[in-house]
Formats: structure tokens, C-alpha cells, sequence
């Protein structure tokens, strides 16, 4: 192999791509923008709204008022320190008046409620949209009520006799997290980080892997360079290293920005609002990697960088146009979208060696082993170890394709 | 200089795109490589540029042969086809320089080479603006000094003049003409049988990718009785099948 002639490629994939503006901004410096967006901005949003719908008295609709107590109503209607209370009005149809929107949930006494525990249970219909987010903060505001209220009962009765209100609860189990400091930093949806990851590989390597196979094509200038001396391994390598060169871009700067988003999450957030920490921790927006576990991380990106420049370089020569290889690359974003969508459930996942082996699952369950603090060398070397070995599949198949007449000239 | 022998090519089982095919071309000629669309001109081309690989036959381009000496070949040959198209994010001379280094051209040298090459293609102007801002003339101009950066002893224009207005096809045409002769020759394959009358000193019809006939241009007129190209190519064509 004649490195000039590779390195000569490989220059001119950069210098291509490198002049196309539009395409390296939004292939290469999305992700800078986005992962601080997802993993903040989310958990920003979600609290604002969150807070301002605890903080809003919602209007709640009744079928039999004149059954309901006036502890239960003043219990409703009052704020406490969880947040406001509700304002109740009559209606007529209870899951209408929900379905239309004039009221959030509608409370139905069908009976009248006793004033004192002891006697059988009476219903209480909560009419609401269990589908709906939004609808969970008004049924906690009821719940809360109604559940103070029958407690209030309990205790009256059990005072009535002479028993604390503990009786009827004589064992209370305590819930103690056990979750490592990495665990908690990654939160339950900690599964965005692969795809963040991963997706910014996609990104940054897909628009060289198209110009450079399909777009050749299409312009009739890969033609011309076959004619040239240079062999069809040569021109593989380059590419593939072209490719590379970009999603290994896009790589780094995802990890800076995880690297920065997590260190902002962690200094600044708390000190501009107040429990945004939780919060940025929930969405697995405070990353906590030690510098071992970023350089492993580094090295699992890498050569996840280069396996899949070499898989997209591969369906990439297969399409005739840019259209139509862009269009070969949409099932490669969906596996790595629902791969990680999948990662939700990777704690019921028997780890094995195999597992890790598997190409994009193994690269995808090793990132979230990594920040869930629960990575290691060795499995970092099983996923580097295959990540490599399907590179060199995906070269050795790319340059199959690059000797097949169907396949370069398929016009 | 260029040499096909018996050359065959099929696709599968069922298409034959290249039947036996047999000619040669002489050293500061024109050849012509006649026939419409499909007859098998573009894959005997392809052939000789070593993109495709022959079913049966042989090929030597400037005594080097197709199948053993592919890179040797390839360094003897230019080609232009109506297809072929530029890096439109790369100036002229950048796409000029990236196909010199593959010929181990030197960096005194392919200056030199495009200096001669604009000069003679009429393209000093342009040549630092980017590839896409050329109109479809200018871009033909850096598709042929591409073609002949390395200063090849077989040029192999292949339906060279395509989509191009009349300033840009007779550029074309007089490259063709300034470029064969001592040590060279030009294969110029077209379905435009006025252009390989005014150009070709000899030419090959062939058809359903046989040759029909192979002789200079006014024998080929003289034998088909005809008073052009076109006539004498429909007539021979027409006795074949």
C-alpha cells in the first residue's frame, strides 16, 4: 500500500468536506449544541412546567357536592406547602366535562361519605386523563386530600379508644438508596448518552461517506480516479479514514460537551436554581467519570468512530445518488435510536463477553456500564477488540464493492 | 498503441455487450469508435481503461496488457467521458494537482504541466475559482486536463462532447486534433457520426457490440456508396443485421 496515495485521498475527503459549510455545521457542531440542550435544557423544562402546574389551582369538577364533607372541601381547596389548592365547581357529566377541557379531573360522591372510620369503604370516582402528564399533578393534589382525610378518620377512631394513630401501621419499610455516586449522576435516562454519542458519529462521518461513494458516483468523478494508478484498496483506505477523520470529530466534541454539560450541571446549575441537580441528574446530565473513565470512553468512541465510517462507506457505495444513499443510511440512525431506547431496560441484561462483541449493542451497553460506574478495562478492550475486527469486515466488504462492476456502475 | 483482440464481454448468462471484438488503432491517429447507444462502445472502453474486466480477448495499450499490467495501463491512458465530473468544492488546479500525484509527478513538474495545459485549453482565469461556479464548457476543459495531466499516450474521449453548446464542442474537438501524434493517438467513440467524419481518420461501426466494419473514413463512405458518414454507417449497419 502506497501511503501518499491514501494520505492524497484522504486530504482531498477533508478539504471536500471541510469546505462545505452548511454540512459541517450541522453535522459536526450539532451535537456541541445539542447534548447541552437534551441533558440540561430537558430537565430545565421539565421542572418549569412541572412547577408551574403545581403552583396553578386547577379547576376541578363535582357530581354530588352536597356529599362531600367540609374538612375533605376546605382539605381540597386550601394551598400547603406542596403547592396551591383546587377550585371546585359543579358539573353534570363527569369524564365530559374532563374530555372537553372545562375541567382537569371530576370528583363523583355517589354516596355520602361517613364522618367517621369503621364502617364499610366508600368510593370516591376520580375522573381524569390518565394518558395525560399534566392530569398526574392535579390527581397527587386529590389523592393527597383525600388521603389526609381518611387518615384524619382513622385517628379519630383509634384516639376514641385509646390507640395511637401507629396502630394500624406497626412496621413502615424505609427505602435507602444504594446507588453508586456514577449511578446517581446517570440518572434513569441515562440512555441518551449513547445515542448522543453514537448519533454524533452518525452526523459527523455520514455526509463525507455519501460525498465520497454516492456522490462520486453521481458526479461520474469516481471514474475518472479509478483510471488513475492509484489500486481500489488505496482508495478504500482513504475514504474510510475521510470518513473517520469526521465522525472522530464529531465524537470528541460529543464528549467534550458531555464533559463540559456535566461540569456545568454540577457548578453552576445548582447555583442558578434551586433542586436543578436532581433534575439535570435525571436525565443523566451529571455524568460523574473520573479521567480513566473519559479516556475509556474516548477509546470506545474511537473505534466506534471507524467501525462505523467503514459500515456507512459500505451501504453508502451501493446508492447511485446522494438522495438515495442518505436514504440507505436511515435503518443505521434507526438501530442506534431504538438501541438505545432499548438500553432503558439493559438492567435485566445478562452481561457476558458476547454481549459486549455484539457490534453498536456492546458499544451502546458499555458506555452505560461506563457512566453508571459500572465499566472496566477488560470490557472496554472486548468492545475496542470487536469494534476493530468489524472494521476490518466492513474494509474488506467495502473494497469488494469498490471491484464490483455491478456496483460502480449501476447506471 | 492500442491493440483489442477477440474481445468479449458478457454480463451473466444472457447479455453479451461485446462480441469478439478485434481492431487497432496507429501511432498519431484518430480513431473513431462508431455506433448508438447500447451498441458497446462505453464497456469496450471501460474494458481498456482496465474499470471492467474482460470475459474473452486481450487488450495491450501501448504494449502493456489490460488484465496483467493494469496500472502500467493505467498510466498510459487518459479518458473523458460526458459523464465524468469534478470535486465541485476544489478549485481547477487543486483537482488538477490531486490527479498529477498519482503519477508521481513532481510538484515543478505539474505546475509546469498546468501551465502548458491552461494555456492551451484557454483556462488561466478560472483556474483558482471553485469547481462548482464553472459553467458546463470550462468544466469539460478541467475533465480533459485531468485526462492529460500525465501526458498519456492513449486518449480515450467517449462521448466527450455531450450536453456541451458549440463553443465548448469545438474546444473539444481541436484538443482532440492538436493531441494526437508522435507517440500518441486519440480513440474517439460517438453516436454523432458528423463529428467522426470531420475528426477520425479511420473508425470501427459496431452494433449489438460486433464490429460491422473497420476502414477509413472515406473507404467506409466509398463501400456503403454514400455521400457521408451517416448514410454509409445506416447502410453498413443495416447489411449486418
Amino acid at each position: 500500500m502506497r501511503w501518499d496515495f491514501v494520505l492524497k485521498v484522504l486530504w482531498k475527503e477533508l478539504l471536500s468536506t471541510w469546505r462545505d459549510s452548511r454540512t459541517l455545521r450541522a453535522t459536526i457542531l450539532m451535537p456541541l449544541i445539542l447534548n447541552p440542550l437534551i441533558l440540561l435544557g430537558l430537565p430545565i423544562l421539565f421542572n418549569s412546567t412541572q412547577t408551574s402546574e403545581v403552583e396553578k389551582r386547577q379547576i376541578v369538577g363535582v357530581i354530588g357536592l352536597e356529599r362531600m364533607p367540609a374538612s375533605l372541601k376546605k382539605l381540597l381547596e386550601t394551598d400547603s406547602a406542596q403547592g396551591k389548592g383546587i377550585e371546585l365547581k359543579t358539573v353534570t357529566d363527569a369524564t365530559k366535562s374532563v374530555q372537553d377541557g372545562d375541567t382537569e379531573a371530576t370528583l363523583v360522591f355517589k354516596q355520602n361519605l361517613p364522618t367517621e372510620a369503621g364502617g364499610s369503604s366508600v368510593p370516591i370516582e376520580v375522573h381524569l386523563k390518565l394518558s395525560s402528564q399534566k392530569s398526574r399533578v392535579v390527581a397527587d393534589k386529590i389523592n393527597t386530600a383525600i388521603e389526609t382525610f381518611s387518615r384524619g378518620l382513622v385517628a379519630k377512631k383509634l384516639a376514641s379508644v385509646g390507640l395511637p394513630e401507629q396502630t394500624l401501621r406497626p412496621v413502615v419499610a424505609q427505602t435507602v438508596s444504594a446507588d453508586t455516586v456514577a449511578e446517581k449522576a446517570s440518572g434513569i435516562f441515562g440512555f441518551f448518552i449513547p445515542l448522543l454519542l453514537l448519533s454524533g458519529i452518525i452526523a459527523g462521518g455520514q455526509s463525507t461517506a455519501i460525498d465520497s461513494t454516492a456522490g462520486e458516483k453521481e458526479r461520474g468523478s469516481l471514474e475518472a480516479l479509478l483510471v488513475t494508478p492509484i489500486s481500489r484498496f488505496e482508495v478504500v483506505i482513504g475514504k474510510t479514514l475521510g470518513v473517520t477523520a469526521f465522525a472522530l470529530l464529531s465524537a470528541f466534541l460529543s464528549i467534550i460537551s458531555l464533559l463540559l454539560t456535566g461540569w456545568f450541571s454540577k457548578n453552576i446549575l445548582p447555583k442558578l436554581m434551586k433542586s436543578d441537580t436532581e433534575l439535570s441528574q435525571l436525565f443523566g446530565g451529571n455524568i460523574a467519570l473520573d479521567a480513566q473513565g473519559y479516556a475509556i470512553l474516548l477509546l470506545i468512541a474511537l473505534t466506534a468512530a471507524v467501525m462505523l465510517s467503514a459500515l456507512m462507506l459500505n451501504i453508502c457505495i451501493f446508492a447511485k445518488s446522494f438522495k438515495e444513499a442518505q436514504t440507505y443510511l436511515v435503518p443505521l440512525n434507526l438501530v442506534v435510536s431504538f438501541g438505545s431506547i432499548g438500553l432503558q431496560f439493559a438492567d435485566f441484561l445478562q452481561r457476558s463477553s458476547l454481549l459486549y462483541a455484539i457490534p453498536l449493542a456492546g458499544t451502546m451497553i458499555s458506555i452505560l456500564d461506563l457512566i453508571k460506574g459500572k465499566g472496566s478495562f477488560g470490557v472496554a478492550m472486548i468492545v475496542v477488540i470487536s469494534n476493530l475486527v468489524f472494521t476490518a469486515i466492513f474494509v474488506a466488504l467495502a473494497l469488494r464493492s469498490f471491484k464490483r462492476e455491478q456496483v460502480l456502475f449501476r447506471n | 498503441m492500442l491493440q483489442v483482440q477477440n474481445l468479449t464481454k458478457r454480463y451473466g448468462t444472457k447479455v453479451l455487450a461485446v462480441d469478439n471484438l478485434s481492431f487497432q488503432t496507429k501511432e498519431g491517429e484518430i480513431y473513431g469508435l462508431l455506433g448508438p447507444n447500447g451498441a458497446g462502445k462505453t464497456t469496450t472502453l471501460r474494458i481498456i481503461a482496465t474499470l471492467l474486466e474482460p470475459s474473452e480477448g486481450s487488450i495491450s495499450v501501448a504494449g502493456f496488457d489490460v488484465r496483467t499490467q493494469a496500472e502500467q495501463v493505467r498510466r498510459n491512458i487518459g479518458v473523458v467521458n460526458g459523464g465524468m465530473g469534478l470535486y465541485d468544492r476544489l478549485t481547477g488546479r487543486e483537482i488538477l494537482e490531486y490527479f498529477a500525484s498519482f503519477y508521481g509527478m513532481g510538484k515543478l513538474d505539474t505546475a509546469k504541466r498546468i501551465k502548458d495545459l491552461s494555456d492551451k485549453l484557454e483556462m488561466n482565469e478560472l483556474l483558482d475559482r471553485r469547481a462548482s461556479e464553472y459553467s458546463t464548457g470550462m468544466k469539460q476543459k478541467i475533465v480533459i486536463g485531468r485526462a492529460v495531466i500525465h501526458n498519456p499516450s492513449v486518449l480515450i474521449l467517449d462521448e466527450a462532447t455531450n450536453g456541451l453548446d458549440v463553443v465548448a464542442r469545438r474546444a473539444v474537438l481541436e484538443f482532440a486534433r492538436a493531441y494526437r501524434g508522435a507517440g500518441k493517438v486519440v480513440v474517439y467513440s460517438t453516436h454523432i457520426m458528423s463529428e467522426a467524419e470531420e475528426l477520425c481518420e479511420r473508425a470501427a461501426i459496431i452494433d449489438h457490440g460486433r464490429l460491422i466494419a473497420e476502414d477509413s473514413i472515406a473507404a467506409l463512405k466509398t463501400r456503403a456508396s454514400a455521400a457521408n458518414l451517416e448514410d454509409a454507417f445506416f447502410t453498413l449497419t443495416k447489411g449486418a443485421n
